[in-house]
């Protein structure tokens, strides 16, 4: 054998493996690229199709409670009404009982006015005409009717700069906390804070029972948070949960702005 | 990544002594090189437990096979024909491993440091599996020709160091150790 006949009895088949290695290499990258190609079109068809079904979702909660607001306002208000008319014709036709009757009389009143403050914070339309600020004073306001629950609320001036859909799911979203705050913590004590506009943040804290996060988020009852979480996510923006068994919890609801 | 590491290391010390002792210094090469593989057998024992009765078969396999070849031909004489069963076994276990992080690894795959722990040894054991076929023979016939293609072992072992001092760069973050741990989770 030649010098070039060993050189070349070794360097060919040196050669053959190192391009079916380097085959080999090539075909697991290009089929990895499309496999995360395929993957992340997956997620974003996901993502699309949970953003299309909490869009509809929203849509019929919100038509629910426009009923039951349109209800509360057409029906029960004016049933409540009459009641009050007929009370202070009562009043006139029998003046001696006028004392006797104020109690009730306040407590009319208060039903009347706690029915039309939920009529409007099931209505959207006040958060479509007067904004997000507005919406949440209003919503303070009613639950400090209820004078049951200390009610803090500190602001800036400034309404978000959030789109219609937004600033409807934040709003719902307040609500929900709230809910969860006085429902299941037994909250006495609320503190609102919202500030900013383009960069927008919403903090809710207060001084109920609390829980343990990860096992609530675990168990079938943290379907509420979770929800909260994820409708949040979608509408594009970040909550967080900060809460210790026994020591309150504090929601917050963050947009970063454009 | 340790075992690789102490593979780095024994290399390191390999070429050291054999530079040192640059004359007559085969007989340190053969014992270098079933350490060696043995440990690249190592490093795919912990990565693969699926295979681990399979492994150490193959490594008593081996290591009598090297015993065999250097009893007969004696320890100053290259182990060739080992090494070359010993690098096709190589071959076959990394090549396993390489498809292992294919179907199991869920992220981006170039990433991953073990996939370059493969490429590596995949690359230097197969390329160098031609040489060493015919290396004694060459260097019997015609030491100074035999000298040079040695060199084809020398050019893939540094393709090899980088590709090896690569999969620990990726290896850095701690995150990443959790893949080494489980390569076959997906993440």
């Amino acid at each position: 054998m030649s010098d070039i006949d060993l050189i070349l009895a070794i360097l060919i088949p040196t050669l053959i493996i190192l391009l079916l290695i380097a085959g080999v290499i090539i075909v697991i990258f290009i089929a990895n690229r499309q496999r995360i190609q395929q993957e992340v079109k997956m997620a974003q068809m996901e993502v699309g199709y949970e953003k299309e079904l909490r869009a509809v979702e929203s849509e019929v909660q919100e038509q629910v409670m426009q009923n039951i607001s349109r209800e509360l306002h057409d029906n029960i208000g004016q049933l409540l009404t009459f009641i009050h008319l007929q009370l202070e014709r009562h009043k006139m036709d029998a003046p001696e009982q006028v004392a006797e009757l104020k109690s009730i009389d306040d407590t009319l009143s208060t039903t009347i006015q706690q029915v039309k403050l939920l009529g409007r914070s099931l209505n959207n339309d006040m958060l479509e005409h007067h904004g997000l600020l507005k919406g949440i004073e209003q919503e303070v306001v009613r639950l400090k009717q209820l004078k049951q629950y200390a009610i803090v609320f500190e602001h800036d001036e400034m309404e978000p700069t959030l789109n219609k859909d937004q600033r409807l799911m934040a709003f719902r979203i307040f609500q929900e906390v709230i809910n969860n705050a006085l429902k299941h913590s037994r909250a006495k004590e609320i503190k609102i804070d919202m500030r900013g506009n383009a960069a927008f943040r919403l903090s809710v804290t207060d001084n109920g029972k609390g829980f343990n996060l990860e096992k609530m988020m675990g168990s079938a009852g943290g379907m509420g948070l979770r929800n909260i979480i994820k409708r949040a996510n979608l509408a594009g923006f970040q909550s967080n949960i900060d809460a210790v068994e026994g020591k309150g919890c504090t929601f917050t609801l963050e947009h970063k702005g454009i | 990544m340790k075992l690789v590491l102490l593979n780095m290391f024994l290399s390191c010390c390999a070429e050291t002594f054999g530079y040192v002792f640059r004359n007559n210094n085969t007989w340190f090469y053969n014992i270098y090189i079933i350490v060696n593989i043995l440990s690249w057998f190592g490093v795919f024992y912990v990565l693969e437990q699926r295979y681990a009765k399979a492994v150490v078969v193959t490594a008593i396999v081996y290591a009598t096979l090297w015993a065999g070849y250097v009893i007969k031909d004696g320890i100053n004489v290259l182990a060739n024909l080992p090494m070359v069963y010993g690098s096709a076994i190589i071959l076959v276990f990394y090549f396993m491993l390489l498809l292992a992080i294919f179907r199991f690894y869920n992220g981006n795959i170039s990433r991953h440091p073990l996939l370059w722990v493969c490429i590596a040894t995949l690359l230097y054991y197969g390329c160098s599996m031609p040489m060493f076929i015919l290396l004694n023979y060459v260097i019997r016939e015609r030491y100074e020709l035999g000298i040079h293609i040695y060199k084809i072992n020398l050019f893939f072992s540094i393709i090899h160091s980088f590709l090896l001092a690569y999969s620990f760069y990726l290896a850095r973050k701690p995150h990443n150790i959790q893949f080494l741990k489980q390569p076959y989770v997906r993440h």
